[in-house]
């Protein structure tokens, strides 16, 4: 995946080990050994990376279920995308 | 003259072989509670000549340091037998914190250096706990022991400790950015008791150095926990093989705080007794 838009539908790598955590979530890639800590709105982003849900279907999501945002959901969503794809946690 | 040290898990024996003028500063340095007269079969031998007006330090028959200073020479031993000890620690992780026991559980205590682990350290001995280390928290990643490493403390300038005593004890310059400073080697029973065996941890403190004359302590979230143990752990290698198992245990069995912390030296005794017996409380009350 290179470009996003909000048909897209970001599908995340299988081998990214996932931890649900009180106040996020962390994310452990094998491949390069590196750990992620996600806020909590980035993990709810992260489980809604399956290849099923579009861009803009986790943009409604989001929007039901948090309310503070930095930026509009929409560009929450992008960036936090944008972000996993940079690094190379999502599936080409 | 002959002397070893044996500390570790499996047990690193350490043989040196020394002029018997040095035997008293060799003692005296960081090995206090370690060295001995023993004769061990070594895994690591040094030796210390002194020749034309220079001390030579040998590790394994192989020349490593030579110095005028018999101080300068007993700190490079220091340094290399530290790195022996801890490189035997194969399978623990390694963490700049002070570790002390009490009531046979662990607590580590982490920070940057002047963030106060050793006047922290030298404080709740003087509640009853024992020291394991004030420099190197040893932790084992599956069981989640931390290991005893009674090193000497190093006391600095900025520790409220009489000069007189000082002067009773190693010394060495060490020059900063702006001006020589002299660091003292302190046995660690000058202060109170040592732990002898690793123990289950409990608790990890972040300490944060702060001017007030009150302490605070805040519970950390599990994200910022995480995020701050990865970034004190030294030999984090050592944990990316069981990662879920590890953050899963560590999630179980340890809680984590941030201390905002004056300089506990100067706290008054009575303050001092109320820090103590919160910093075991379970569950802790912040």
């Amino acid at each position: 995946m290179s470009t996003l838009d909000l048909k897209s539908k970001p599908f995340k790598k299988n081998s990214i080990l996932f931890k649900p955590l009180d106040d996020g979530a962390i994310l452990f890639d094998p491949a390069s050994e590196t750990v992620h800590t996600l806020n909590p709105s980035a993990a709810f982003i992260w489980l809604h990376c399956d290849g099923e849900n579009s861009i803009e279907d986790i943009v409604y999501q989001i929007k039901q279920n948090f309310t503070e945002f930095k930026q509009s959901p929409a560009e929450a969503v992008f960036y936090t995308i944008n972000t996993f794809q940079s690094l190379h946690l999502l599936s080409e | 003259m002959r002397s070893s040290i044996t500390s570790g898990n499996p047990a690193v024996c350490i043989s040196l072989q020394h002029p018997k003028s040095l035997y008293q500063q060799i003692t005296n340095s960081v090995f206090s509670e370690l060295v001995s007269n023993q004769k061990v079969i070594p895994d690591v031998q040094y030796r210390i000549i002194f020749k034309n007006g220079k001390y030579l330090l040998f590790r394994n028959n192989r020349q490593t340091h030579q110095n005028r200073s018999v101080n300068r020479i007993i700190y490079a031993l220091e340094w290399q037998v530290v790195a022996d000890i801890l490189n035997n620690f194969k399978t623990e992780l390694k963490l700049h914190a002070a570790s002390l026991t009490f009531q046979q559980k662990g607590y580590l205590f982490i920070g940057n250096s002047g963030t106060g682990k050793t006047s922290v350290s030298i404080a709740l001995m003087q509640q009853g706990w024992q020291l394991l280390s004030d420099e190197f928290g040893i932790l084992n990643p599956i069981s989640f022991e931390v290991y005893p490493f009674p090193r000497n403390i190093l006391i600095k300038p900025h520790h409220p400790i009489n000069q007189i005593e000082k002067e009773n004890y190693l010394s060495i310059k060490l020059r900063t950015n702006h001006n020589i400073n002299a660091i003292y080697y302190f046995p660690p029973s000058y202060f109170g008791q040592t732990g002898a065996k690793q123990v289950p941890l409990k608790k990890i403190f972040f300490l944060h150095p702060v001017a007030s004359e009150s302490y605070k302590i805040k519970a950390m979230g599990q994200r910022e926990a995480i995020e701050n143990l990865l970034r004190s752990i030294s030999n984090s290698n050592l944990i990316k093989v069981n990662f879920e198992q590890f953050i899963t245990n560590f999630l179980e069995r340890v809680k984590v705080y941030e201390l905002f912390l004056p300089n506990p030296l100067n706290l008054p005794v009575k303050v001092l007794q109320k820090l103590s017996s919160q910093l075991v409380q379970e569950p802790l009350k912040c």
